[in-house]
């Protein structure tokens, strides 16, 4: 079964139509690459599954259960909101990590904020904080950052601050990660080692989608690519397929740029 | 002689500084709710705390001083102050209070939109509320940026509490002022009003220092 | 929720802007100046340190020909009494915005003065003299030689009426001791100020030993100065009177050495 349906988004600014009926679904466990020229809508698409950005037509449902309606959108509080947006994780393309905090901050912070709203915060306040600590050092350790949990983001090499932004993402849990062109802002040499960690989780079976620049590594890494121009969705199948024997004239121009 | 001038210029010194410390605990958070107000979504509010910013802080302080001390008494029965010294502090402390939180509420307006929109969404997808971004994410880093703009400001208060004389609050300035016509005895002395800038310059010193060990003590995130 | 707080706030704002326009019209009935410092309990006296008029003795307390008086007219009325220093050119603002009941500072009577106040009868004769530098004092003991001196006088006072009335060229300055000031640093050759002052502040044992007084160019007199239409002026009238006729007033300007000048009521 799906986790993730998208139907009929459509998202404009002013009179600008960024996206135009976006339909699509992910498999539990599947890894999606979204591939377009810039201006696509693909990252657009992306803040609007984390509630970044509104879309003014269509649904968003995840494991079932409808979390987006345009519909009826004034209906939901901030409170609902932020609840459903924890089904989803979100990497930046510039990292976004909270420069004032270490890299253990960064990622326990959230998680801690959560647990002051548990009925038993209080009472075990110590037990809870050592666990979230204890997780997030296990996190850092995955991405290979388990000497660098004391530094702050400036201490860190670009490839080492966006591994210790998708710790913070995992550190929620999310249904659906979703990685923003993660490799964009990075030294070519150092775009390799944020692949490597994407490259594991997808050997985990981490339900993602991931908006990227990198052909090769949407191929390789990919179950499915999904190519977008103008707005919609111009093809959509499996990785290898779409990047190496596109049936599209559109996604054949594109590719042939790379 | 020397000991009864410095004795008046404490005195004067201490008014000074009760005027200095009651207006940053005043203006500092009142600061923060005017930014807020200004940069509301709800237009009425948004208006009004602008247009508020506007006229405090397009009028003389002086002009202010004279208008909220004065002008009640004018139009009601009765002056609505305290009788005495108690009186002319209240106003100069409502009006001080008021003139610097518009000030350092544009500070914290261009502090708080000089943290990148990104923080903001992080701490969104995050799960966390407006509140927890404001006090974990954003403030933090506002503080960064307006310390520097912010020792301007506040020095620049030391100094204007001498505007308080003109409803005869009895500062430092107006200490030193006294004895070029007549205090405790003593008339057509000069250096004791010159002598104040001593208490300026040391008091500004100490606060050079604070605000730098502030800055350096920020200094280990960019 | 959010955007009702918000409404509140803008109106609560708003409606504290606007009260304090709206009292205005609150202005009908005018009550007895007496009855409202009776009922507040306390007489609030605008002063400065002005010896012998008001000055402070070494305990900190108020004393001075003036001081006294007014210490002994509140007690008449019954009410407390109570000196606040004030910067003597806000006097009328003082007195309009309620923050001092009364100007007693051995006030020069000038018409300025009476257009703006309510004041008692003239109770000290004051002159203004010509203050210039001792060594130079024989040459100026005329009207005539002064003429082409250049001034500096108290901007607003009664010196800078007389300076005007003889059209001399002048400078205003901050007060009278600025005034004596630019005289002894050379950069005024003369100024006008107070008889008392210039007794009190220049010859030897003073603090201007090298300046001294010639010309009296106007004789005037003090009076007290209460809210444009108080009663308090009359009431401070009769008490005048009252304390000629017995001859205390006769004692105080006695003990503060300015009996000679005062004036019978």
């Amino acid at each position: 079964m799906a986790i993730l349906e998208v139907n009929n988004l459509e998202k404009h600014f002013g009179s600008t139509r960024v996206l135009e009926d976006i339909s699509f679904d992910l498999e539990k466990g599947k890894a999606l690459a979204i591939i377009g020229s810039s201006g696509s809508g693909k990252t657009t698409l992306l803040r609007c599954l984390n509630f970044l950005e509104t879309p003014d037509q269509g649904t968003i449902s995840v494991g079932g259960s409808v979390i987006f309606d345009a519909a009826n959108r004034r209906s939901q509080t901030d409170a609902e909101i932020r609840k459903k947006r924890l089904h989803f994780g979100m990497v930046f393309q510039s990292f976004n990590l909270f420069p004032q905090y270490t890299a253990l901050k960064n990622v326990t912070l959230a998680k801690e904020l959560l647990a002051r709203e548990r009925p038993d915060f209080k009472a075990n306040k110590k037990a809870i904080l050592e666990e979230i600590r204890q997780e997030g050092l296990e996190l850092l350790k995955k991405m290979g950052l388990e000497q660098r949990a004391n530094h702050y983001p400036n201490q860190l090499s670009g490839g080492q601050q966006q591994r210790v932004a998708i710790a913070r993402a995992l550190a929620l849990k999310p249904d659906i990660l979703c990685f923003d062109e993660p490799t964009s802002s990075l030294d070519p040499e150092l775009t390799g080692e944020v692949l490597r960690v994407i490259r594991g989780l997808v050997e985990q079976k981490t339900t993602m989608i991931i908006v990227t620049h990198e052909m090769a590594f949407a191929r390789d890494v990919a179950d499915e690519v999904m190519f977008m121009d103008k707005g919609v969705i111009v093809e959509r199948g499996p990785a290898r397929q779409v990047i190496e024997n596109p049936q599209e004239e559109r996604t054949r121009q594109f590719l042939a740029g790379y | 002689m020397f000991l009864t001038v410095i004795g008046a210029l404490n005195e004067g010194f201490l008014q000074t500084l009760k005027l200095f410390f009651i207006t940053l605990l005043g203006s500092l958070p009142l600061g923060l709710v005017i930014c807020w107000g200004s940069m509301n979504r709800f237009p009425p509010l948004r208006w009004l705390c602008r247009f508020v910013v506007w006229v405090i802080r397009g009028t003389p302080l002086m002009l202010q001083l004279i208008i909220i001390f004065y002008i009640p008494g004018m139009v009601m029965d009765q002056n609505p102050w305290p009788a005495g010294e108690t009186g002319r502090f209240l106003a100069c402390a409502v009006a001080f209070i008021f003139n610097y939180a518009c000030y350092f509420s544009e500070i914290y307006r261009g502090g708080i939109q000089g943290v990148p929109k990104g923080q903001q969404e992080a701490g969104q997808v995050l799960g966390m509320t407006k509140g927890q971004i404001f006090f974990h994410v954003t403030l933090l880093q506002m503080i960064k940026r307006i310390v520097p703009p912010m020792s301007n400001e506040v020095i620049t208060l030391l100094k204007d509490t001498a505007i308080a004389r003109v409803i005869s609050l009895q500062e430092l300035i107006w200490a030193g002022y006294a004895f070029l016509k007549t205090s405790h005895g003593y008339s057509n002395l000069l250096w004791p009003l010159f002598f104040t800038g001593v208490y300026y310059l040391i008091f500004n010193g100490l606060l050079t220092l604070f605000f730098g060990w502030l800055e350096k003590k920020l200094d280990y995130f960019s | 929720m959010k955007k009702m707080i918000s409404l509140a706030l803008a109106l609560a704002m708003g409606l504290s802007l606007a009260a304090c326009g709206s009292k205005d019209a609150k202005n009908t009935e005018t009550t007895s100046d007496l009855a409202y410092v009776q009922d507040k309990g306390t007489l609030v006296v605008g002063i400065t340190e002005f010896e012998p008029m008001d000055y402070q003795d070494d305990n900190g307390n108020w004393v001075g020909f003036d001081a006294d008086m007014a210490t002994l007219f509140a007690e008449s009325l019954g009410v407390d009494v109570e000196f606040q220093l004030i910067d003597w050119d806000s006097k009328t603002m003082e007195l309009d915005g309620k923050t001092i009941d009364v100007a007693w500072n051995g006030m020069t009577l000038t018409e300025d003065v009476k257009a703006a106040m309510e004041c008692s009868n003239p109770y000290f004769n004051n002159a203004q003299v010509v203050i210039v530098k001792a060594d130079q004092a024989e040459k100026y003991q005329t009207v005539e030689s002064i003429k082409g001196l250049n001034f500096s006088v108290e901007n607003g006072s009664a010196g800078m009426e007389q300076a005007d009335a003889y059209s001399l060229t002048y400078t205003p300055a901050q007060d009278q001791a600025t005034a004596l000031l630019e005289v002894s640093s050379g950069t005024a050759d003369a100024a006008i100020i107070d008889y008392l002052m210039a007794v009190a502040s220049t010859g030897e044992g003073t603090s201007n030993p090298d300046l001294t007084y010639t010309v009296s160019l106007a004789d005037e007199q003090y009076g007290v100065g209460f809210r444009k239409g108080s009663d308090l002026a009359a009431k401070l009238n009769e008490f005048f009177a009252e304390k000629y006729a017995d001859g205390t007033m006769q004692q105080l300007a006695e003990k503060y050495g300015i009996a000679d000048k005062l004036v019978e009521q």
